[in-house]
């Protein structure tokens, strides 16, 4: 397809010479109209305005609100799913998982304590409970020989052995 | 906080009064093309001159405090939105008067010798033609699908860039363009008679 290009230049300048010519003619009326129109529109800007949040956070803010009946809700649903969950029987405090880790890795550190598990004597565990049952006022099920695994038992598990020898 | 001063001068003063004088000059600049703008497209003076004004007051009301070189864009944005208001106001106005048995007399339909009067009198052979030129431009400009004529008379009349253009009118630049072409195209075809 061809086109004039100097014919269409031509004809938007024609175009633009009409108009230019057609806003001189506006009339007394119109520019008095416009005149006061501009004077009133300085006033609007000059007059000392109330201080105010800046436009973009006002409208950040009122997007931001829009999201809050669905927030609500949300939190309301999630607590309650919390209130409503099914718990543990009372009466069985849950482990604190973090203690217990803690705890489990010092009993890994602590080589002495590997060695005492691993020998498989469990004499110290006998006495342990044994020394339970004296706090909780049942009879003791061991005797004298009992006292001297007691001694022997707090020297340490490596002396316990040498003790009952 | 106590507003900055240097000696006598109250410089928040100084600076909304220079500002006060730049929005002064811009409107000062624009108006009479905005007017002929608005005019254009609601084909009433009156309606023309409330549309420029409300624009005048917005743009001074909310964005007065924007960079100038904003300013333009803005205004004809806003000018544009206040055109597109009273269309339809006029169109829900007019359903509502086709109901009634009959149509009240209007001041506004008489014409005003004063509205009438030009700023300066050309030769009458020349007045004539271009009266003839702008009643037909007038008519085929009301021809023109919304959105061309705001491209044309944005481009042509007021003479903004397609970058500003696109701003004021809320498009992509590629959109100013093809309006523009397409706008042309048809005033080309309805006014070709009246340009060699």
């Amino acid at each position: 397809m061809s086109r004039d290009l100097s014919g269409d230049a031509d004809f938007e300048r024609q175009l633009r010479d009409l108009l230019e010519e057609s806003m001189q003619r506006v009339g007394g009326r119109a520019r008095s109209r416009l005149n006061q129109a501009r004077h009133a529109a300085i006033a609007e800007a000059q007059r000392p305005r109330p201080w105010r949040l800046p436009q973009r956070l006002v409208a950040r803010a009122g997007r931001r609100l829009l999201w809050m009946p669905a927030a609500g809700a949300m939190a309301a649903a999630v607590l309650v799913a919390l209130v409503l969950w099914p718990h543990a029987p009372q009466g069985y405090p849950a482990a604190d998982a973090s203690h217990t880790t803690v705890e489990d890795l010092d009993l890994l550190a602590d080589r002495e304590g590997m060695d005492l598990m691993e020998s498989g004597d469990g004499q110290f565990y006998e006495w342990a409970m044994a020394q339970a049952d004296d706090k909780s006022g049942q009879p003791a099920g061991a005797g004298a020989t009992d006292q001297g695994k007691t001694r022997g038992g707090q020297n340490g598990g490596g002396d316990s052995d040498q003790n009952s020898g | 906080m106590p507003a900055a001063s240097h000696g006598d001068v109250d410089l928040s003063e100084l600076s909304s009064n220079t500002r006060g004088r730049a929005l002064s000059q811009f409107l000062a600049a624009v108006e009479v093309r905005a007017f002929k703008i608005a005019q254009a497209a609601l084909r009433h003076e009156d309606d023309a001159l409330d549309a420029v004004q409300d624009a005048m007051l917005q743009l001074a009301r909310a964005y007065s405090d924007r960079p100038a070189e904003e300013w333009r864009p803005l205004f004809y944005r806003i000018l544009e939105n206040r055109i597109r208001d009273m269309q339809r106001r006029r169109t829900v106005r007019n359903r509502v008067m086709s109901w009634l048995p009959f149509r009240p007399h209007s001041e506004d339909d008489e014409p005003d010798p004063i509205a009438e009067a030009a700023s300066d009198d050309p030769p009458p052979v020349r007045r004539l033609e271009v009266d003839e030129a702008m009643v037909a431009l007038e008519k085929a400009l009301g021809t023109l699908p919304r959105r061309q004529r705001q491209a044309f008379l944005l481009r042509t009349l007021e003479g903004l860039d397609v970058a500003q253009t696109a701003k004021a009118m809320g498009c992509s630049e590629g959109s100013v363009k093809t309006h523009y072409f397409r706008a042309l195209q048809t005033l080309r075809a309805q006014l070709g008679e009246h340009y060699t």
